[in-house]
């Protein structure tokens, strides 16, 4: 009993010792974990993340034309089972498939389940071969060409040993729907990011300047951010999108994307930044650094960043999911990443036909992924908000 | 008593004029295609004029109008209110048309769907057209339409068209062979108007000259002889004729006060008010004053050009048009009633496809082929039953082909491509059966490109299957003789001279089925091939095409028969015309430059040349022509030029109400659309 | 005043500097697209079974003064848009472009400004709600559904939206006007018909716009309620909706007008792919055609800078109201 009492009385001083002593970081995050919704939205992105990086080892299939099913297009899902008719089977199943197609079916291929024919499903099966360091830079001269493949494997999380296992379905030619969601989360969140990294290098140089100095740059800088702003960004980018030269890479076509959409973002992020280094300017530690002789390199990188860098954070996670969004509705219109590299709006490319909704609906399921993966990102924004807003302690 | 009388004399007179209005002479039989009614067929199939249906089937004939007339000739601005009985409207020499299926009920709008304003029209323009022939529904036999005959001399060099007496344009003025010469001299080669004649007008270069011989008489003397030419007016949108009474007073060379007239309706001068109206272009479909001058139209004296065609635009806007029935229509049914049955019609513009294809299963048009793909008919099929309307999948005549860059600038390339083996290798490793199956659900037609489609009969059929079995081993063997060699051991072969080949495969989806790209690019590489495969904007794969930059190119290609005696661009390099598909760039310099610049063709590439422009003189169905033709066909495809994949039928959609509607034996532009199937027979019946 | 004035004049100038801008650029990358203008619309006539040559192409393109060299054309076509007004003809469709975009320009400002309102509307309150609720089932629920309009990428929805009432409905709910009004001239019936089809695409575009405005409220009044004012506010007795209009709100309100103009923008540059499918008649849609279907780099370009100009407007409007608003700035000026 003692011993309990004495536990509790040193968690308690403990606690408190804590709470005055955390750095900042530590106090976000402990006002984070408090919020329900946040969590919840934190763990479905994490989780997401997690199946984006590893999406190659959970696909049965390559994503691309090549790891196509012939046998099987615009296949409805299958769903393993653990029971049937025919009795229970600790290890999940799908039923084998034929199908079949002419004038009488309108040309549609009619697949009949066989119910007899069980399909096993087996785990950590060999598949097809992924790296996860794989770079492939054509440079001018031979000699410069860099051609890395690391950490290659060939296992995969399940397979089945007949046939073929299509969670989500197929599409038109044959490609699995569910390893190309795995893959298009992962760019979409690969593309994103980079352009959100590319706008917050550009909205920190000029935004930092133009807040920091003030004046006629200033003046000058708002006025280019906001014509940059001012300019209608999808046909821009449509007009972009069109001169992309033919011979290049997915790979380039992406990079160049995601630096758009970082040439996009920018002013707003400018704006916000400039914002924080102008209040925070007139701050007496400011003054004092200076009236120490620190330099304006030294103020503003030790003093001033870190004073916002919690809202810079948070104006970032706000940030991405429109950047992911627009970079959705340009690749919906064919302007944006293509195969191999395709992500979530490629995808999503294939539903806008009224064949599809009528008939293959499954073409949607990447949808419910993109709005889960979108929503979590912006509870998580909120969350993160609500936390490291000082003001909030006194709601609690 | 007197009373009795006069009831009895009105019963009488009553008895008379019923009888006089339904026997006297006998009234003409409702002979149709589906039933003769014993008329003896006339000098033409399905049709007759006036003094030879009425002398085969014992009758008089006596015409009627559209009760309606009235009211649709109001809202054509431009024409007098008072519009005369239909006996003065027609001809007196009507032509005569013996529907389908039945005599048709006068009434409805017709719905129809085109891109945009000039984008997709085509299918819409040929349901109204007119010209001085056509083709019969058998794609073979010319017929008269505005002309009531024709003759050629024995040599080709002279076809003279007999027009009809009384035909009227569509505002009631006298139309006469002035018009066709109007027509040819005053627009067709004027270079104010045209600044480089089209060659549909010209014969070898060379201009034709129109005589008018009487007013229902007109003779083209030809420079060279073309037989050709008489095809042309079956198959082409471009129209003989225009209206001498109205353009001519606007056109400088006609009329001293013409700027002057055209100021008064606030136009720059009178070539502005030709343009405002002709658009300077044969096509149909482009924008009148109601759209291109909507600010001046009002002072103008009609909103647009008068014409010959069954329907007259009323409105024209950027959403649609809307016209109304011709009361001049020259043509009858067999009883006698003015053509066309269908009093509107309406034409909504769509420019996306999905759209179209909802509108369409939605049963809201009427008719529709022209941009309808294979992909879609799943959709169009099932939905049959739900909208009320028939799906016919008819045989397009292009053919998906595939060419080899033999001019290509990196030499090493060249050498390849230009090595017959290479091209037979690359024949031989496409599945296309299996592409059949998939990419065209198993309905296409797998084909090597002989040029012509549909292959004459006098060609031999061997031609049509040269080189589309599907054989890798032969392929990959054929490429060992050439050199190419996996050296790497990445699975791909290289260049015979060590360098790493990729075959860029960039295509537009205009003008080939991305599916089949796809498909050839795999096979192309189960046999050591590497190929990339990339959609392109049209504009970007003509400009690539231009500048030499392809290694493959892909489109679609082959005309008939007809339009190959006009027109000697596939034999010619660069063996398509600007926005078809362009082969061996450098073989066509040499040949516009007399050989100062570009790559000597080979010989079999002369002679493809001297071939089709001896063919275009020589007699149809001669000796000579048949044995021109062979050649020509055997040089073309043994050479594989361009190599075939597969013949692929799409879809036809008609609403069933729409009736006398005949089963088109192609889905094809190529004999302008619905044209030979008598479209302004067509009636509604709700 | 004179300080007043000369703070419009300067506000002008730099308007119509960005304006000048814009239009360079936009003429630029029309360029940038490989073919021109000539060649496209001969293209877009698609005649087969006829020859046609290099030449051909060239004798339409001197047609066109496509042959000038490059600045040349830019300088006239921005000196005859910005002194006469006059956006020239249409590459494709060969229409005076002016005709062309007339009564369609007021078509899609409307749904703009429609959808714009629309997301202040919902946005203004659900922000306010969302910073002081203390329900979070309700606050999370509020937000839930308007982020999800940010999620839910607006085309899509059209297009479920399209099909499902063609699916169930039977009829396709596009156009902007139905078939009787289509080519009549304006009366209060074809405004009415107007309304009864434009209430959908407004309502989509309002719903994504919604989101971004209410994230800006809601940090807005967040930063706001916990300042020293509002809790002086509240001691003196001032409180519920009172207090919330009265202080904090009035002041998050600032920045909002401050980004009206770039709310717009955004609008804007989802309304072209809705209306696209939804086949509205206007000039979004006209836009998505001349850039992705036809090319067509007149009518691409004119659009392109009306749009620019119309948001340049706006902010030009919104920079002096604000200044008006904002008694620092009203003092300084007005005297």
């Amino acid at each position: 009993m003692g011993f309990f009492f004495n536990k509790n009385k040193k968690s308690d001083q403990q606690l408190k010792e804590a709470y005055f002593t955390a750095s900042q970081v530590e106090l976000i995050r402990s006002r984070f974990k408090s919020n329900k919704t946040a969590m919840v939205a934190g763990w479905i992105l994490t989780i997401l993340i997690l199946m984006g990086f590893f999406s190659e080892f959970l696909s049965p299939y390559q994503p691309t034309m090549a790891g196509r099913d012939k046998k099987y297009e615009n296949g409805p899902p299958q769903i393993p089972k653990f029971w049937d008719e025919n009795g229970f089977s600790f290890r999940p199943f799908i039923y084998g498939t034929k199908r079949e197609r002419s004038i009488k079916t309108n040309f549609r291929w009619v697949v009949t389940v066989d119910r007899e024919d069980r399909r096993y499903l087996r785990f950590f099966v060999d598949g097809w071969e992924y790296s996860y360091i794989d770079l492939e830079w054509d440079l001018p001269g031979e000699f410069f060409d860099v051609d890395v493949q690391a950490l290659t494997f060939s296992t995969h999380l399940f397979g089945v040993d007949k046939g073929g296992i299509h969670l989500f379905g197929t599409d038109k030619s044959g490609k699995d729907i569910y390893s190309r969601t795995l893959l298009a989360i992962f760019t979409s969140l690969k593309c994103g990011v980079l352009g959100v990294f590319i706008a917050f290098v550009l909205a920190l140089i000029i935004g930092g300047i133009s807040g920091y100095y003030g004046g006629w740059l200033d003046s000058f800088l708002q006025m280019v951010t906001d014509a940059i702003r001012t300019v209608p960004q999808v046909p821009l980018f449509m007009a972009l999108a069109a001169f992309l030269p033919q011979e290049w890479s997915a790979e380039a076509v992406f990079f160049v994307i995601a630096t758009i959409l970082g040439f996009i973002g920018w002013p707003t992020l400018a704006r916000r930044i400039r914002t924080h280094v102008l209040s925070e300017r007139s701050q007496d530690y400011i003054l004092a650094a200076q009236l120490c002789g620190a330099s304006s390199g030294h103020i503003i990188r030790r003093h001033l960043l870190p004073s916002f860098t919690s809202y810079i954070i948070i104006d970032l996670m706000i940030t991405f999911p429109y950047m992911v969004r627009l970079e959705t509705a340009l690749s919906f219109i064919g302007l944006g990443l293509i195969d191999p590299v395709s992500s979530l709006g490629s995808l999503m490319q294939n539903v806008s036909k009224a064949d599809v909704l009528l008939n293959y609906q499954w073409y949607f399921i990447p949808v419910l992924f993109f709005i889960t993966f979108i929503l979590a990102v912006v509870f998580v924004g909120d969350g993160l908000r609500d936390a490291a807003d000082p003001n909030m302690i006194k709601k609690k | 008593m007197f009373w009795y009388k006069l009831a009895g004399a009105g019963l009488l007179s009553l008895g008379l004029l019923f009888s006089t209005g339904t026997t006297a002479l006998a009234s003409c039989p409702a002979a149709t295609v589906a039933d003769m009614k014993g008329v003896k067929a006339g000098k033409y199939p399905q049709q007759f004029e006036l003094s030879e249906f009425e002398r085969n089937a014992g009758c008089k004939m006596t015409f009627q109008g559209n009760p309606d007339i009235a009211k649709l000739n109001a809202k054509i601005r431009g024409n007098t209110r008072n519009l005369p009985p239909v006996e003065q409207r027609l001809p007196s020499e009507p032509l005569i048309y013996a529907p389908y299926d039945s005599i048709g009920k006068y009434g409805g709008t017709l719905d129809v769907l085109s891109n945009a304003t000039e984008a997709g029209t085509s299918d819409f323009l040929s349901v109204r057209h007119v010209n001085l022939v056509r083709y019969l529904d058998d794609l073979t036999t010319i017929v008269p339409n505005v002309a009531k005959d024709w003759k050629w001399n024995s040599d080709f060099t002279q076809l003279t068209f007999y027009l009809r007496k009384g035909h009227k344009w569509s505002d009631g003025h006298p139309f006469t062979a002035e018009d066709v010469k109007f027509w040819y001299d005053h627009l067709a080669l004027d270079p104010k108007i045209m600044e480089k004649p089209k060659d549909y007008v010209m014969v070898g270069g060379k201009r034709m000259t129109v005589e008018v011989i009487d007013p229902q008489t007109v003779r083209f003397n030809l420079p060279a002889p073309k037989p050709g030419l008489l095809a042309h007016f079956a198959f082409s949108f471009a129209q003989g004729f225009q209206p001498k009474h109205f353009l001519g007073k606007y056109h400088p060379d006609l009329n001293p006060d013409a700027d002057k007239l055209a100021k008064q309706a606030g136009f720059e001068n009178g070539l502005a008010v030709i343009k405002a109206y002709y658009g300077n272009s044969d096509w149909t479909d482009t924008p009148s004053p109601l759209l291109n001058a909507p600010d001046k139209v009002a002072k103008l004296p009609a909103d647009v050009i008068p014409t010959l065609e069954s329907h007259i635009y009323i409105t024209d806007t950027t959403e649609g048009r809307h016209l109304v029935a011709n009361p001049y229509f020259h043509i009858v049914d067999t009883q006698g009633n003015q053509l066309p049955y269908i009093n509107e019609q309406d034409e909504v513009y769509k420019n996306d496809n999905e759209i179209r294809i909802l509108t369409l299963v939605n049963g809201e048009a009427d008719y529709k082929a022209q941009s309808l793909q294979l992909s879609s008919a799943p959709m169009l099929l099932e939905n049959q039953e739900k909208g009320d309307y028939t799906i016919y999948l008819k045989p397009e005549i292009t053919l998906s082909n595939m060419s080899f860059n033999v001019t290509h600038p990196d030499t090493d390339k060249r050498k390849v491509f230009a090595d017959l083996r290479f091209r037979q290798a690359m024949s031989m490793a496409i599945n296309r059966d299996e592409i059949n199956d998939v990419a065209l659900f198993g309905q296409g037609t797998p084909k090597q490109y002989t040029g012509f489609s549909p292959l004459p009969d006098f060609v031999d059929k061997k031609w049509e299957s040269y080189m589309i079995d599907y054989n890798p081993g032969k392929a990959k063997s054929l490429l060992d003789q050439i050199g190419m060699k996996d050296n790497d051991g990445d699975g791909f072969r290289e260049l015979p001279s060590g360098k790493k080949l990729v075959l860029n495969m960039n295509f537009s989806t205009q003008g080939i089925d991305p599916q089949i790209v796809e498909m050839v690019g795999q096979n192309w590489a189960e046999v050591g091939i590497q190929t990339t495969v990339k959609e392109v904007t049209p504009d970007e794969y003509r400009s690539a095409q231009s500048s030499n930059q392809l290694d493959v190119g892909m489109w679609r290609s082959s005309q008939p028969l007809s339009i190959v005696m006009g027109n000697n661009e596939l034999w010619v390099p660069p063996f398509e015309n600007y926005f078809g598909h362009r082969t061996g760039m450098l073989w066509a310099e040499y040949v516009d430059s007399n050989g100062s610049k570009g790559v000597k063709p080979p010989a079999y590439v002369m002679q493809l040349i001297d071939d089709v422009n001896a063919f275009q003189s020589s007699p149809i169905g001669s000796a000579e022509f048949k044995r021109l033709g062979q050649r020509m066909v055997k040089n073309m495809t043994e050479n594989l030029l361009k190599i075939g994949i597969a013949q692929k039928p799409a879809p036809i959609y008609r609403k069933n109400s729409l009736k006398n509607f005949v089963e088109f034996k192609t889905h094809s532009y190529e004999y302008y659309r619905t044209y030979p199937y008598r479209a302004t027979q067509w009636y509604l019946d709700e | 005043m004179i300080k007043f004035l000369q703070f419009i004049m300067i506000r002008a100038v730099m308007s119509i500097v960005t304006l000048l801008i814009v239009s360079f650029i936009v003429f630029s990358m029309m360029e940038l697209v490989p073919g021109n203008c000539a060649e496209r619309y001969i293209a877009f006539k698609n005649t087969q079974g006829q020859n046609i040559t290099i030449e051909d192409i060239q004798a339409e393109e001197r047609r066109l003064g496509l042959d000038k060299p490059y600045l040349i054309r830019a300088f006239t076509w921005m000196g005859n848009v910005f002194f006469q007004g006059k956006f020239g003809d249409s590459c494709i469709l060969r229409l005076n472009i002016n005709h062309l975009l007339s009564d369609k320009i007021w078509l899609s400002l409307g749904m703009s400004i429609g959808a714009l309102l629309l997301s202040y509307v919902l946005a203004v309150p659900i922000g306010i709600y969302s910073a002081v609720s203390r329900n979070p089932i309700a606050n999370n629920t509020v937000r839930f559904i308007s982020y999800l309009g940010l999620a839910l990428p607006s085309f899509l929805f059209a297009l479920m939206i399209m099909l499902f009432t063609t699916v169930y409905f039977g009829e396709s709910m596009s156009g902007l006007f139905s078939k009787e009004y289509r080519d009549a001239a304006w009366s209060y019936a074809k405004f009415m018909d107007f309304l009864s089809r434009a209430w959908l695409p407004i309502l989509i575009l309002g719903w994504a716009a919604t989101a971004f405005a209410l994230q800006t409220v809601r940090a807005l009044m967040l930063d706001e309620i916990d300042k020293l004012y509002v809790t002086a506010a509240r001691a003196r007795g001032i409180f519920g909706r009172n207090l919330l209009w009265r202080y904090p709100a009035r002041h998050s309100l600032g920045p909002v007008i401050n980004s009206i103009g770039f709310d717009l923008n955004r609008i804007f540059s989802e309304l072209p792919v809705v209306a696209l499918i939804m086949t509205l008649t206007e000039m979004g849609s006209l836009l998505i055609d001349a850039l992705a279907f036809s090319n067509d780099q007149q009518l691409a370009g004119a659009i392109l800078v009306i749009l620019t100009a119309t948001i340049v407007l706006i902010n030009f409007i919104t920079d002096i109201i604000l200044a008006l608003m904002d008694p620092r700035v009203r003092q300084g000026l007005l005297g």
